[in-house]
C-alpha cells in the first residue's frame, strides 16, 4: 500500500508537471495573432490608465518613445491573482465563495512546498529531525500546519459554497454538468478530509512522513486517513492541467499575449519576420470568394479581387 | 417573463426558440417609459417564414435560405464540420487562433459577464442572449465534431446534435451580438465571447460562404468591386465631393476645393464614404479645418482608396485583409507620411491595429484615427474657435471600436471641452461605454424586421444612456446634440432617435465631432449645425 501511495505520487508529480508544460508550450507555440487587445491596458502610463488611453492618442505616437509602466502592470495581476479582483468586481456573488476557495488552493500551495521542501533538506541531512522552537521546526512544521489549518478550512468553504451555488442558482445551473459537480464533490472530500487529518494530527506527521518517503524513496506507513486524502489529491492534481481548471497557465496568455498585447508593428523587426512567414502558409477556406485549395498561401488570397477573379 | 432557455433546447427544431415582448425589455426612462406608445415590431412575413431560417426569435439577419433538399443539407453540415477544423488549424488560422483556444478551453461559465452585454440586459435578460449561451454552444460543436471527441460530452452532459436547426439557428445567432466585446473586459479569465461571436461569423463565410448580404455582397464585395460599399464609383465620389465643396461654400462662406490624389501630401484622409452619401457636411467640415489649420492633406481617387470601411473586420479575415491591403498600397503610391481615418470607429480600428499585423514589409503605412489630429489643431490654437456658438446641450458617445478597442479616449473629450460649455458624459462611458447598438454591421442591416430588433433592443441601452444623460433638459425647447464621432453609430443613433421620435418629442438630434468643431468658428456667420432631422 506504502509502495503503491508512493509511486502515485511520483507519477501524478510527473504528470502534472508534464501537462502543465505541455499546456504552455501548447499556447506558447500558436502563432503570432492578429493585434486584439482591449482597454484598460495598466503598463500604459499612469495619465493613460486613468481613462483607459492608449499611445494611439498621440499624434503621429511613432515618433515618441512608448514608456511601459511595469509596477502598475505587476500590481494589477497581483491583484487580480491573489484577490479575484474582476470577479470581484462583477459578480461579487460568486466571489464570496470563489474567494476563499482560490485562496485555500493558495495556501494548501504553500503547505505542499513546505512539506516537500522539508522533506527534501532533510532527505539531504541539511535539516535534522527538527528541535522544538527551532526555526526548522517553525518552518518546515509549524508553518505548513498553520497553512494547511486555513488553506483546508477556506478550500473546504469555497468548495461547498461553490457546489451550493453551482446546483441552486439558475443561472450557473444550465451551464453546469455532473463533472463540474463530481470535481466540486471531490475538493469538498479533499479538503474536508484533509482538514480531519490535521485536527487529528495538528503537526501534519502523516503527510510529513509521506513526503519524506518519496525523498528518500523510502515507502512509509501512514494512517488510513492520510492514505485517503493522498490518493484524493492525487486524483484531482492528476485532472487540474487537463481540464478547465488549468486557467492559471491560459490566463497568462489572455492577459499577456491578448488583452494587454498592444505590441507595434516595426518595420523589419522580428514581428514582421514571423507574420510575413505565416503570410507563406496555405488556405483551404472554401467559400466562392477566397477559393483556397490548399496550395494558395495568404499573400495570394489577400492579394488577389474576388469581384475581378470572378467577374461578379 | 420568457420561457427559461435551455443549452439542450438548441437542436431541438421547434418553431422559434423564443419570443421576445415589448413589456418584458429593460424600461426606458421618461418620457419613454410607456411600452404602449413604442412602435410594434413587424411581424416576419410568411413568404420570408417559409423561404429563409427563422428558428431562433423573432427576426432574421442572414436571411439563410433552407435547404432544398437533403442532399443539401448534408452538404451545409459537412461544410460546417470541416470549418470547424479549419478554425483549429494554424494554417487556415493563425490570425485568431490562440485567443480562440484560450476562450475555448478554459471558461468557468461563471456567468461574470452576462450583466456586462446590453444586448441580454435590455432583452429583460433572456438567457439566448447571454454572452455565454453562443459561446457554450459553439464549444460543445468543437469538441464533438471540431476535435471528434463525443464520447467526452456524452460523460460531461455537453452533447449536442449538429443539424439544420442548430447550423441555422447559430448562424443566426452570431448575429444578435455587436462583438462590443464588454463581457470580455469583465472577464476574470480573459474569455472573449465577442471573439468566439466573430470566429463563428468567419467560419460561416470563409467556409460556407454565408454571411448578411449588406455585408458581404453589399459590402466587402462591392467595395472590391466599384471602391465603395456605397456604389460609388471614383468618378462619382469626385462629384459629390466637388458638390460638397460648393455646399460648404455656400453654407460658409469659406472657399474650399478638396484635394485629390496630391502626390507627397502629408495625410491621406480616408472618410467612410457612407459620410459622403448621407452626411456630406462631416467631410465637408474635416474639409473646412484641415484648410484652415493649413494642413498638408489629400483624399484619394483609386478604388476602395476612398472609403475606409473594411467590414471584414466583421466576419472575414481575408476580406478584412485585402481592403487593409489596398488602402495602404494606395498610401504608398501617393507617397504620403500617414493614413489619417476619419470618423469611423470600425475603420479605424481595423486600418490602425487589426491590420498592424497584415501591412508587413512593403505594405507597412502609418495609420492614425482622426481624433487625435482634429484634438491637436483645436489644442494648437490655429483655429479661432468660440465654444459661445455650441451653447446647448451635448453628451459624446464613445464608438467601442475607437474606445474599448483602440484607447482613444481622451482626445474627442479635450475638443469637447474646449469647444462645448454644456457637454455633459454619458453613464458609463470612455472604455466602460455601452455599444450604440449598430456594431458589426447592425447599423447597416435592416432586412426583414431587423431594425425592429437591433432600436428596440441592441440599441436600447444607448437610447437609456442618452436619456438620463439629458434628464436635466428634456423639454423639447432644449435643442440637444449627441456626438457620435464615428459613422456606423451615427447610423444606429439616427435610427434609434426616429424610430422613438425623440427628435419630435424631445429634440434630440446626432452629428459628429468636426460639425461641431466648424460651428464654434465665427467667422462662420451662419450656424453650421442644421437644427432640423436628417
Amino acid at each position: 500500500m506504502s509502495a503503491l501511495m508512493m509511486g502515485l505520487g511520483y507519477l501524478v508529480a510527473v504528470f502534472f508537471c508534464i501537462a502543465i508544460l505541455v499546456r504552455v508550450v501548447h499556447f506558447a507555440n500558436t502563432p503570432a495573432h492578429l493585434r486584439w487587445e482591449l482597454y484598460p491596458v495598466p503598463h500604459e502610463p499612469p495619465e493613460k490608465v486613468e481613462h483607459g488611453g492608449s499611445y494611439l492618442e498621440d499624434t503621429d505616437w511613432w515618433t515618441k518613445k512608448h514608456e511601459s509602466d511595469i509596477p502598475n502592470e505587476i500590481k494589477e495581476m497581483l491583484e487580480e491573482i491573489l484577490l479575484l479582483k474582476a470577479l470581484r468586481t462583477h459578480n461579487r456573488k460568486l466571489w464570496y465563495v470563489s474567494f476563499p476557495f482560490h485562496s485555500g488552493i493558495y495556501l494548501v500551495a504553500g503547505f505542499l512546498v513546505l512539506l516537500i521542501l522539508g522533506a527534501v533538506l532533510s532527505a539531504l541531512g541539511l535539516v535534522s529531525a527538527p528541535e522544538p522552537g527551532g526555526l526548522a521546526r517553525l518552518l518546515f512544521v509549524h508553518l505548513p500546519a498553520l497553512l494547511g489549518f486555513i488553506g483546508f478550512a477556506m478550500g473546504l468553504a469555497g468548495a461547498l459554497g461553490l457546489l451550493f451555488r453551482r446546483l441552486t442558482e439558475p443561472d450557473l445551473k444550465d451551464f453546469t454538468g455532473p463533472v463540474d459537480h463530481g470535481i466540486l464533490v471531490g475538493f469538498v472530500l479533499l479538503f474536508g478530509l484533509a482538514f480531519t487529518c490535521l485536527l487529528t494530527d495538528p503537526t501534519a506527521t502523516g503527510f510529513r512522513a509521506y513526503f519524506l518517503g518519496l525523498a528518500t524513496a523510502t515507502p512509509a506507513a501512514l494512517p488510513p486517513l492520510t492514505y485517503l486524502v493522498v490518493l484524493l489529491g492525487c486524483i484531482m492534481l492528476a485532472y487540474i492541467p487537463v481540464s478547465h481548471m488549468s486557467h492559471f497557465v491560459a490566463k497568462y496568455f489572455t492577459y499577456h499575449s491578448v488583452r494587454w498585447n498592444d505590441e507595434a508593428m516595426e518595420p523589419g523587426g522580428k514581428l514582421d519576420k514571423a507574420i510575413q512567414k505565416q503570410l507563406k502558409l496555405p488556405v483551404s477556406w472554401s467559400a466562392s470568394h477566397i477559393a483556397g485549395d490548399g496550395k494558395k498561401t495568404w499573400a495570394d488570397v489577400a492579394g488577389t479581387n474576388p469581384t475581378k477573379e470572378s467577374g461578379k | 417573463m420568457s420561457k427559461p432557455i435551455s443549452l439542450n433546447d438548441f437542436d431541438k427544431p421547434s418553431e422559434q426558440l423564443t419570443h421576445l415582448e415589448l413589456q418584458e425589455l429593460m424600461p426606458l426612462p421618461p418620457p419613454y417609459d410607456n411600452v404602449d406608445e413604442h412602435p410594434r415590431w413587424a411581424p416576419l412575413k410568411p413568404q420570408a417564414r417559409e423561404k429563409y431560417a427563422c428558428s431562433l426569435d423573432d427576426t432574421i439577419a442572414i436571411s439563410l435560405p433552407k435547404p432544398q433538399s437533403k442532399e443539401e443539407e448534408r452538404e451545409l453540415l459537412e461544410k460546417f464540420v470541416s470549418g470547424l477544423r479549419k478554425l483549429l488549424s494554424r494554417e487556415d488560422n493563425w490570425s485568431f487562433l490562440q485567443p480562440l483556444l484560450l476562450s475555448l478551453e478554459h471558461c468557468e461559465k461563471c456567468q461574470s459577464c452576462n450583466e456586462s452585454c446590453p444586448i441580454y440586459v435590455s432583452s429583460g435578460h433572456n438567457d439566448l442572449y447571454r454572452p455565454t449561451y453562443r459561446s457554450e454552444i459553439f464549444r460543445r460543436l468543437v469538441n464533438k465534431y471540431g476535435k471528434g471527441q463525443k464520447l467526452r460530452a456524452k460523460i460531461k452532459g455537453e452533447d449536442i446534435d449538429l443539424n439544420w436547426t442548430t447550423l441555422s439557428r447559430l448562424a443566426e445567432l452570431s448575429y444578435r451580438c455587436t462583438l462590443c466585446r464588454r463581457c470580455a473586459q469583465t472577464c476574470p479569465i480573459g474569455i472573449d465571447n465577442g471573439l468566439i461571436t466573430h470566429e463563428i461569423r468567419k467560419l460561416f463565410s470563409q467556409e460556407l460562404g454565408i454571411a448578411p448580404k449588406e455585408i458581404h455582397d453589399d459590402g466587402s464585395m462591392l467595395q472590391l468591386k466599384v471602391g465603395s460599399s456605397t456604389g460609388m464609383n471614383p468618378l462619382v465620389v469626385k462629384d459629390n465631393i466637388e458638390f460638397i465643396d460648393e455646399e460648404m461654400e455656400e453654407m460658409t462662406g469659406i472657399s474650399i476645393k478638396t484635394p485629390w490624389d496630391k502626390a507627397g501630401a502629408d495625410i491621406l484622409l480616408i472618410h467612410n464614404a457612407g459620410e459622403i452619401m448621407a452626411w456630406p457636411e462631416n467631410p465637408g467640415a474635416f474639409a473646412i479645418i484641415l484648410e484652415a489649420a493649413g494642413m498638408s492633406w489629400t483624399l484619394s481617387s483609386d478604388l476602395v482608396g476612398y472609403d475606409g470601411i473594411n467590414y471584414g473586420l466583421w466576419y472575414d479575415d481575408v476580406q478584412l485583409a485585402r481592403v487593409a491591403l489596398k488602402h495602404a498600397e494606395i498610401a504608398k503610391k501617393l507617397g504620403v507620411k500617414k493614413i489619417v481615418i476619419g470618423e469611423c470607429g470600425h475603420a479605424s480600428k481595423a486600418l490602425t491595429v487589426i491590420a498592424d499585423r497584415v501591412l508587413v514589409g512593403n505594405s507597412f503605412v502609418r495609420r492614425e484615427s482622426a481624433m487625435t489630429l482634429i484634438a491637436d489643431i483645436v489644442d494648437s490654437g490655429r483655429l479661432k474657435l468660440d465654444p459661445s456658438r455650441n451653447n446647448f446641450p451635448i453628451t459624446l458617445h464613445d464608438p467601442c471600436n475607437l474606445v474599448r478597442l483602440m484607447g482613444v479616449v481622451e482626445p474627442q473629450r479635450r475638443v469637447l471641452r474646449a469647444i462645448a460649455p454644456q457637454f455633459r458624459e454619458m453613464e458609463p462611458h470612455g472604455v466602460h461605454n455601452y455599444c450604440c447598438g449598430g456594431g458589426s454591421g447592425f447599423a447597416i442591416m435592416s432586412g426583414h424586421n431587423f431594425n425592429d430588433w437591433r432600436t428596440s433592443v441592441s440599441a436600447r441601452m444607448k437610447f437609456k444612456q442618452i436619456l438620463e444623460a439629458f434628464s436635466d433638459c428634456m423639454d423639447p425647447s432644449v435643442k440637444k446634440y449627441v456626438c457620435a464621432p464615428c459613422s456606423n453609430c451615427k447610423g444606429a443613433i439616427r435610427d434609434l432617435l426616429a424610430y422613438y421620435d425623440a427628435w419630435e418629442k424631445s429634440s434630440i438630434n446626432y452629428g459628429g465631432l468636426v460639425e461641431l468643431v466648424v460651428n464654434a468658428m465665427p467667422e462662420i456667420k451662419e450656424p453650421f449645425i442644421e437644427w432640423e432631422w436628417h
